[in-house]
């Protein structure tokens, strides 16, 4: 599923977002999908050669597959460090800022700013532009994942209210 | 010993710094072609389905017949008498666009219709761009307006200077300071060796302010393209 949405991004890149503007959907696809390190570093590199070889591919390939590369895992290890505090969270030994929500949209966020910056190299020109468009998508995607999952939610307060009783 | 996941990242981004090397040091055009094949197709597919209307065998008879006319028309009637016209007819090729990124757009025509670099492509209201590389099924034509292009450029008293890139509008410069010039002059292409990558007296675009430069050792003025780059649609490839 992932796997496949990041293989479709480049199209709606290329007939959407270049006409109109907006966020690198294969970036924002790939932070917002990574679920643990491993499987994100693929998942990056996958989306990284699908927007490098993509129309107009103009630039060196392998840039994208190689920053997309680290944004899946870096993305991915908070996934995994998620799935194991929900899973240590019976035991209740972990913080309850670590394990909420908010911080995780948060994190998303620096990657997705560092991603652009890589992405963008030198090109400084339209940098703010771009940085702000992917990093409102990524928040937005990223907040709807934590809005569809409510379990998540209502473990988390679980947890705060077992915390602070 | 490093985990799995650690692995699993540092192979892949030596993957990736492999494909960076070999791209630098010979152009990976295979993993370009089958991109273009892949998602140029797909783009072009998807861009067909959406204008399908009736009569659309007559519709694309006519958009050739239309290309091939307007190639010649730009040529012919707006040249300069002064100029010495080549006597030989233009061939345009229909197109359409179907991706966008900055700089540069996908047409949905490639090397299987006979596209290849450097060459001319136009609209109705005048020059877009050039072609900058052609795949199978689909070529990349760099705008008129991105920062990297430079193009020979000819005002209406004569004299001729170059155009390039300034963000959606064109840094005219003539190689003339004390050159005649005035907001509203058109801006036409000089042409270059060949007729590639341009071909003579495409209209570029309209001087909308001259820049006060004196003493300085080139005019430069500030010109709107003709053409909306951001909205075209069917365009024309000319086969000199």
């Amino acid at each position: 599923m992932a796997v496949v949405l990041v293989l479709l991004a480049p199209v709606a890149q290329l007939m959407v977002i270049g006409r109109w503007g907006g966020p690198e959907l294969a970036l924002v696809a790939v932070v917002v999908l990574a679920r643990a390190a491993g499987t994100g570093a693929v998942l990056g590199f996958v989306a990284g050669i699908a927007a490098d070889v993509a129309p107009p591919a103009e630039h060196t390939i392998g840039t994208g597959a190689l920053v997309l590369t680290f944004a899946g895992y870096a993305a991915g290890q908070l996934g995994a460090r998620r799935f194991q505090e929900r899973s240590l969270s019976a035991f209740g030994e972990r913080s309850a800022a670590e394990r909420s929500a908010a911080s995780w949209v948060g994190l998303l966020g620096v990657i997705t700013v560092a991603a652009t910056l890589a992405l963008a190299g030198l090109d400084l020109d339209d940098l703010a532009w771009q940085v702000g468009w992917n990093l409102g998508a990524v928040v937005a995607c990223a907040v709807a994942v934590v809005g569809l999952s409510r379990r998540r939610m209502r473990a988390g307060r679980a947890v705060l209210r077992r915390r602070y009783a | 010993m490093r985990s799995r996941p650690a692995r699993v990242l540092l192979l892949l981004a030596a993957v990736s710094l492999l494909l960076i090397a070999l791209d630098r040091w010979t152009p990976l055009d295979p993993l370009r072609r089958a991109g273009s094949l892949l998602y140029g197709t797909t783009a072009s597919l998807i861009a067909a389905a959406t204008r399908i209307g009736d009569n659309a065998d007559r519709l694309r008879a006519l958009e050739r017949e239309n290309a091939a006319l307007r190639a010649d028309n730009f040529t012919r009637r707006q040249t300069p008498a002064a100029i010495t016209l080549p006597d030989r007819a233009y061939r345009g090729l229909p197109a359409h666009a179907v991706g966008f990124a900055p700089g540069t757009i996908t047409i949905d025509i490639g090397t299987g219709d006979g596209v290849t670099r450097d060459l001319t492509v136009l609209n109705a209201d005048g020059l877009i761009g050039r072609v900058t590389w052609a795949g199978p099924t689909t070529a990349t034509v760099s705008l008129l307006t991105d920062r990297a292009s430079s193009i020979g450029a000819r005002v209406p008293s004569g004299e001729v200077g170059t155009i390039t890139g300034h963000d959606d509008l064109l840094l005219l410069r003539l190689l003339n300071p004390q050159a005649a010039l005035t907001p509203g002059d058109r801006v036409t292409t000089l042409g270059s060796d060949n007729h590639r990558p341009y071909i003579p007296g495409v209209p570029i675009g309209e001087v909308i302010r001259v820049d006060p430069t004196p003493g300085a050792s080139t005019q430069t003025a500030l010109v709107r393209p003709y053409a909306a780059l951001t909205t075209v649609d069917l365009v024309t490839v000319v086969l000199p």
